[in-house]
């Protein structure tokens, strides 16, 4: 038995009672409890939502900025400092709306951080409002006649850009998901992790009991994720049965690794050299 | 001044009149002159009409001079564009196609274009026979360094530096020199002096662009995260350039919304980092400058301005930005602000601004021109690297339990200890939202007001970091107030008016915020009045200084078209505005 309590704090939680949230709280602290990761050795970057709190309800390290932001924050923690082990939180509309061009460049940059994004496919903080997952149609007080416009898919859209790794989990199956966080935290590249979350406030259509009836596991031995036209098959699954697990893993190096100021190790380690710079200065 | 002319070479873009232009500014560099040379391009890569001025003098050249001795006309149009602007004896070298042109090469000329002192010279021809057209700059520097009176050597030096690695190249570029050198051997030239014949560079030769960079470099930056803008794209171009022998990245993003997230998270792991935009650019980065405000995270961020609003002026030079920079974001938190006043002082303030980012974890702006950064100075003293940097920073040894570590803790001086992430026991929590000392979101009255007055409270230590204004016969009754780069053109402005006994001086400002207040106060309690100078059409400087002291300006002179200051033009406006007092 993993020992998750070293995860928990005394700040006061600010989820709805019943929110998809906590499951995907659970299923961090778990992965990191399994990945034996100090507290004091992670970095949680977030952006804004009822997502991106979730550092605050974690001991550890954090970093909680703004609307949609969060990718570029990490990416230049990780450039500072390729040591550090970094997990993002960010919502729906946080990542794919708000955020939409950071992602795109975070998944042709393919460094190693980790992305989760909570995908309950609804605006929570600012109560209800459509978001880039939200379905055709679907009915909100700033949407009253339907949301007119298609859904987004992301994890195709990833794909599309050369995703090295991504996932799809859900906030009920913890387990699961802590394992897939894992394989996520595990991999060299930029792995993107779709978690599928319940908004018991504002979301009435995608309930725990609608993905009860769909959600599937891929079966590891059967489904090898290696194929990326698979992969894209399996994005589009939607209607009456929804995959989850690893959708598409490929062997990358991180965009670290392919930086030549990088190669002598972490900039933050790296010396500062008055003598070198001064020659440097001189030549120029 | 003994020696004191100006060159210009002028063109479509595409033609090369960088090329001739920097031959001909580093002939000059070795020879131990002094120079300033000024680029004015348009928005565009082929065509079009673009010029590169240089001053050339014995003494330090402050600013560009109005008047152009020497035109090179690198086509026809040139000739009509700068006639104006030719002094009583200038003389214009006309490229013409071949000899046989020649002759009528000036009547040719549209009538608007024609100059007296036209000399046509088949550069191109010359160009091909040594070897090849692509050669014309070279031959056209060759002819303008003949005019000068430059040794031949002086060249041929200057060309072996440049083609080091290609002989044939080096050789082909030598005679088609050679051949423009001797094209003018008979041709008179008024301005023409002696060479000084000790030859010992009088400082170093470089860009405000490079000057920045430099000190960045200098001040231990070790990430600098950009989306391409003019005019400041060049600043991460020359830090790019050192990626392979420094620890320093470059990393073009995005978006400028991405440059400045990405500084502040490379910073809050521990490393000091920098951004570069302009005033486009920089409006983006509005809410990521917040972001370091509400996180006290220590950021340096370059506005190098243009004309705006929007796209504006794209490759020109303009100080509006002032007040903006100032109060750039939602709601209030302390910041500095510099505008450096010189390649010198740039590569300081560099250095400064890390510095005192750190010291009280705020971000700092620096604000500097197209102006600026695209034209060639010469540095007055060495720069010179610090041989430590502090960093501010607390571990756990320092602590009495990390385990309690508060990232926001309050102290008299409104800073807290601030440790790095994942670098020992102590968390460090920061978030955009208000919060309690150990950063977590808190809406509570008492934290809402503990936060807004540490913060606020920094101000007080801030302004006392702050230099008042740089006089210049600063007891004059009369003084021109100005700010960053216009520095140069107010001086000479000045030593214009003096000699027509004028009692005028200047009082420059390189570091605007927080306002030196007493220090300003000082500096304008013996003048009689003050004109302000500005690239702007508010007279933002002028405002502030009437808004943080009360002291008014007489009248301001303020010029907005794109183009930089030349002390004649201040000096015949500051005439105009004292002789309606008499």
């Amino acid at each position: 038995m993993s020992n998750t309590t070293q995860y928990d704090n005394d700040y006061e939680n600010k989820w709805c009672p019943g929110c998809g949230n906590f499951g995907i709280l659970n299923a961090i602290k778990k992965s990191l409890a399994d990945m034996e990761i100090a507290p004091e050795k992670i970095l949680m970057v977030s952006g804004i939502g009822q997502a991106a709190k979730t550092p605050h309800f974690l001991h550890c390290n954090f970093f909680h900025g703004l609307h949609g932001r969060a990718l570029p924050v990490a990416t230049g923690a990780k450039l500072a400092d390729h040591d550090l082990t970094i997990l993002v939180n960010m919502g729906d509309g946080d990542c794919y709306g708000e955020g939409g061009n950071h992602l795109l460049a975070a998944l042709r940059r393919n460094i190693n951080i980790t992305l989760l994004v909570h995908n309950n496919m609804v605006y929570g903080l600012t109560k209800g409002q459509a978001s880039p997952t939200s379905r055709h149609g679907f009915v909100t007080k700033a949407q009253p006649q339907g949301v007119a416009y298609q859904a987004s898919n992301p994890l195709a859209l990833a794909l599309s850009q050369g995703a090295g790794f991504l996932a799809r989990g859900y906030c009920g199956e913890i387990e699961h998901l802590s394992q897939l966080i894992s394989a996520g935290i595990s991999y060299p590249g930029f792995s993107l992790i779709d978690i599928l979350q319940v908004c018991v406030s504002f979301n009435k259509e995608n309930t725990y009991t609608f993905y009860k009836d769909r959600v599937y596991t891929l079966d590891k031995e059967e489904y090898k994720a290696d194929d990326m036209h698979q992969a894209l098959d399996l994005t589009m699954e939607w209607e009456d049965k929804i995959p989850i697990g690893i959708i598409y893993r490929k062997e990358t190096r991180s965009y670290t690794d392919e930086l030549a100021p990088l190669q002598s190790g972490p900039l933050f380690k790296q010396t500062y050299d008055p003598k070198k710079i001064q020659k440097a200065i001189s030549a120029a | 001044m003994r020696i004191d002319l100006t060159v210009t070479i002028g063109g479509e873009a595409g033609q090369g009149i960088q090329t001739v232009g920097d031959i001909i500014a580093r002939v000059c560099h070795k020879a131990g002159l002094h120079l300033l040379a000024i680029n004015d391009f348009e928005s565009r890569i082929r065509g079009g009409h673009s010029f590169l001025q240089i001053r050339i003098s014995d003494q330090p050249v402050l600013a560009p001079h109005h008047k152009i001795d020497l035109l090179i006309a690198l086509n026809a149009e040139t000739c009509a564009l700068h006639k104006k602007e030719m002094a009583e004896n200038g003389l214009v070298l006309l490229d013409v196609e071949n000899d046989a042109e020649k002759e009528d090469a000036k009547e040719n000329l549209p009538e608007e274009a024609r100059e007296k002192n036209v000399l046509p010279i088949a550069f191109s021809q010359m160009a091909k026979d040594a070897g090849g057209k692509i050669m014309t700059n070279t031959v056209a520097a060759g002819a303008c360094l003949a005019l000068l009176g430059a040794p031949f050597s002086a060249f041929e030096q200057i060309l072996k530096t440049t083609f080091a690695e290609k002989e044939k190249i080096l050789r082909n570029n030598i005679t088609a020199g050679r051949s423009g050198f001797d094209a003018v051997k008979n041709s008179d030239f008024d301005k023409a002096f002696d060479w000084p014949s000790d030859g010992s560079e009088k400082g170093k030769l470089l860009s405000g662009s490079q000057a920045l960079a430099l000190g960045a470099l200098a001040a231990d930056c070790r990430l600098a995260a950009f989306y391409p803008m003019s005019p400041a794209t060049g600043i991460m171009i020359h830090l790019a350039e050192m990626m392979d022998e420094l620890p320093v990245l470059v990393e073009q993003t995005e978006d400028e919304i991405s440059a400045v997230n990405m500084i502040i998270g490379a910073s809050y792991a521990g490393v000091r980092s920098l951004t570069a935009t302009s005033g486009g650019g920089f409006s983006l980065m509005a809410e990521g400058l917040g972001l370091a405000g509400i996180t006290e995270t220590p950021v340096v961020i370059i506005n190098s301005q243009r004309p705006g609003p929007a796209t504006g002026l794209p490759t020109r030079t303009g100080q509006g930005d002032l007040l903006f920079v100032i109060n750039a974001s939602q709601d209030e938190f302390p910041r500095f602000v510099f505008a450096p006043r010189s390649v010198n002082q740039a590569y300081d303030t560099m250095i400064r601004a890390f510095h005192l980012s750190e010291k009280y974890q705020v971000p700092a702006i620096i604000l500097t021109d197209q102006y600026f950064n695209d034209s060639l100075w010469m540095t007055t003293r060495k720069m010179a690297v610090p041989k430590k940097i502090e960093r501010f920073v607390t571990t756990d040894e320092d602590m009495k339990s990390p385990s309690d570590y508060k990232r926001f803790a309050v102290t008299a001086s409104g800073i807290s200890p601030r440790a790095l992430p994942c670098k020992g026991r102590a968390l460090v929590c920061a978030t955009a939202n208000e919060h309690d000392e150990a950063g977590h979101m808190s809406e509570t009255t008492a934290d809402r007001n503990t936060m807004v007055e540490k913060r606020q409270t920094k101000a007080k230590d801030m302004t006392g970091e702050m230099n008042g204004p740089e006089g210049y016969h600063g007891e004059s009754e009369s003084l021109l107030v100005g700010w960053g780069s216009s520095d140069g053109a107010i001086r000479e402005a000045v030593d214009l008016l003096r000699s027509d006994n004028f009692d005028v001086g200047g009082l420059v400002f390189s570091d605007i915020w927080p306002f030196p207040r007493k220090k300003t106060n000082d500096a304008l309690s013996r003048c009689k009045r003050f004109i302000t100078v500005e690239q702007n059409a508010s007279s933002q400087l002028g405002l502030l200084i009437r808004q943080q002291t009360g002291h008014s300006f007489h009248t301001s002179l303020l010029q907005y078209d794109g183009r930089p200051f030349t002390a004649n033009w201040i000096a015949e406006r500051t005439k105009s505005v004292l002789e309606e007092i008499r």
